[in-house]
């Protein structure tokens, strides 16, 4: 059982909403996701830039297949997120940076204490958090920062590389420092994070295969 | 409590289904009630899953992002005065993101099928083997049968954030690979003796040429 799938962190939570205020907690997370999508490079959560996905859901009574009629009394609020940096730092930076917006989505849910202060909040994440069985990450050496950084300098190459290729030699190096000056913030170099095991700095040479040694 | 009016009820299922997709991404939920006494095996069948990703099942998925199971017990109890809730069963959830290629809404639907064709071509022996503890699994899957079945635990619907919703997992991890070439072939460069201007040029070309000839690595390789 891990949390952790290279530098990412799946959070996955599950909290119960008084089922007569379900239809606004719908009308809230459809009302981000258009504000979201409107204005998409704005959007409060790109701020904190180190979620890679994340997801708000409601789980009606009647989604849990396999149960009795009213066995469950409330709906659900389900949250997973797959981020980067410790579970501390992802809650403190959640509710220092988009603390309203927390408060609009998750105020529906039974006793939550609010985003602010930070303790009683975490306390309520900690207590409806579920550990993860098995999680996969297809780019585990990656945080989101270098995922968009280097999808900004593989564009930024390619157009460099057609652009100034004709270029007398000595042109060629002035526009190549210019270059590398225009794109320094996106040479972060990427690879095996500390919590990774031998097993992990195998596979990094791409020895796919390789005998797991923990 | 669900829409019982039948008409709403479509409309609804359709809008639910649709914000299942961020630009390309889709993001699935699959929340499916596992067998009685069958969760601990269960348990057992994911942690024996090889914990690097490189080694997973799941990396013969190439349209997967990121993917997760986790058991689910019984509900949490956040204390008095709100109500206890237990459930009867315990469950199986999984959600991953994964690629559709199209940023069309109204193709939510053929989009999960190839997903869950790709996976079902990829995977059927871990796909029997760890949705094989939940009640309604088929004894033979299919293809068609799987699929049913993942609809029919599905759950849509709800705010889906994607930081790059347009990137597929394949354009990131060849994003990344160049990203650390160009930085090995950045740092060379210094080294160009006199920092000849016609060398540095000949060398970027030769290099340019050479990693459009590379592979880019497999999923779930730290790149």
């Amino acid at each position: 059982m891990s949390n952790l799938a290279g530098k990412a962190y799946a959070l996955s939570v599950l909290s119960p909403i008084k089922p007569w205020t379900t239809w606004i907690n719908q009308g809230v997370l459809l009302f981000s996701l258009i504000q979201g999508r409107i204005s998409r490079t704005e959007s409060n959560l790109k701020k904190l830039t180190f979620i890679h996905y994340a997801r708000w859901q409601v789980v009606y009574r009647d989604n849990w297949l396999g149960e009795a009629p009213g066995q469950v009394k409330y709906d659900y609020l389900l949250f997973f997120s797959n981020f980067n940096g410790t579970w501390d730092q992802y809650i403190d930076a959640f509710s220092d940076v988009v603390p309203d917006r927390l408060n609009l989505i998750w105020r529906w849910s039974v006793k939550f204490p609010g985003s602010v202060p930070v303790t009683p909040f975490k306390n309520y994440i900690r207590l409806n958090q579920y550990d993860t069985d098995y999680y996969y990450n297809a780019y585990p050496g990656a945080a989101t920062t270098d995922v968009k950084a280097a999808l900004r300098l593989k564009e930024a190459l390619a157009e460099f590389a057609e652009a100034n290729k004709d270029l007398e030699p000595v042109a060629f190096k002035i526009a190549y420092n210019k270059f590398m000056i225009s794109i320094q913030n996106s040479l972060m170099s990427t690879g095996a994070g500390p919590r990774f095991t031998e097993r992990h700095q195998a596979a990094s040479c791409g020895l796919k295969g390789a005998p797991y040694v923990n | 409590m669900s829409i019982k009016c039948a008409w709403i009820s479509r409309i609804t299922t359709t809008i639910n289904r649709r914000l299942n997709k961020n630009g390309q991404a889709y993001g699935l939920t699959v929340l499916a009630p596992i067998k009685k006494g069958h969760a601990d095996v269960l348990r057992h069948t994911l942690a024996k899953i090889p914990p690097v990703d490189v080694d997973s099942p799941l990396a013969n998925i190439p349209l997967t992002h990121n993917a997760r199971f986790n058991v689910v017990d019984d509900l949490p109890f956040v204390g008095a005065p709100a109500l206890q809730d237990h459930l009867q069963n315990q469950y199986l959830l999984f959600s991953c993101a994964f690629d559709t290629g199209n940023t069309n809404y109204r193709s939510v639907e053929q989009d999960l099928d190839a997903y869950l064709q790709q996976m079902f071509a990829a995977i059927p022996i871990e796909i029997s083997a760890i949705w094989g503890h939940c009640a309604g699994f088929p004894e033979n899957p299919t293809l068609q049968s799987f699929q049913d079945f993942v609809r029919k635990y599905q759950i849509s619907g709800g705010l889906f954030f994607a930081d790059y919703p347009d990137n597929t997992a394949q354009e990131v991890r060849r994003a990344l690979f160049e990203q650390k070439k160009f930085i090995e072939f950045a740092i060379k460069a210094q080294d160009i003796p006199d920092a000849d201007p016609a060398r540095l040029k000949a060398e970027f070309y030769a290099f340019n040429k050479a990693l459009g000839e590379m592979t880019t690595p497999p999923p779930g390789s730290i790149v």
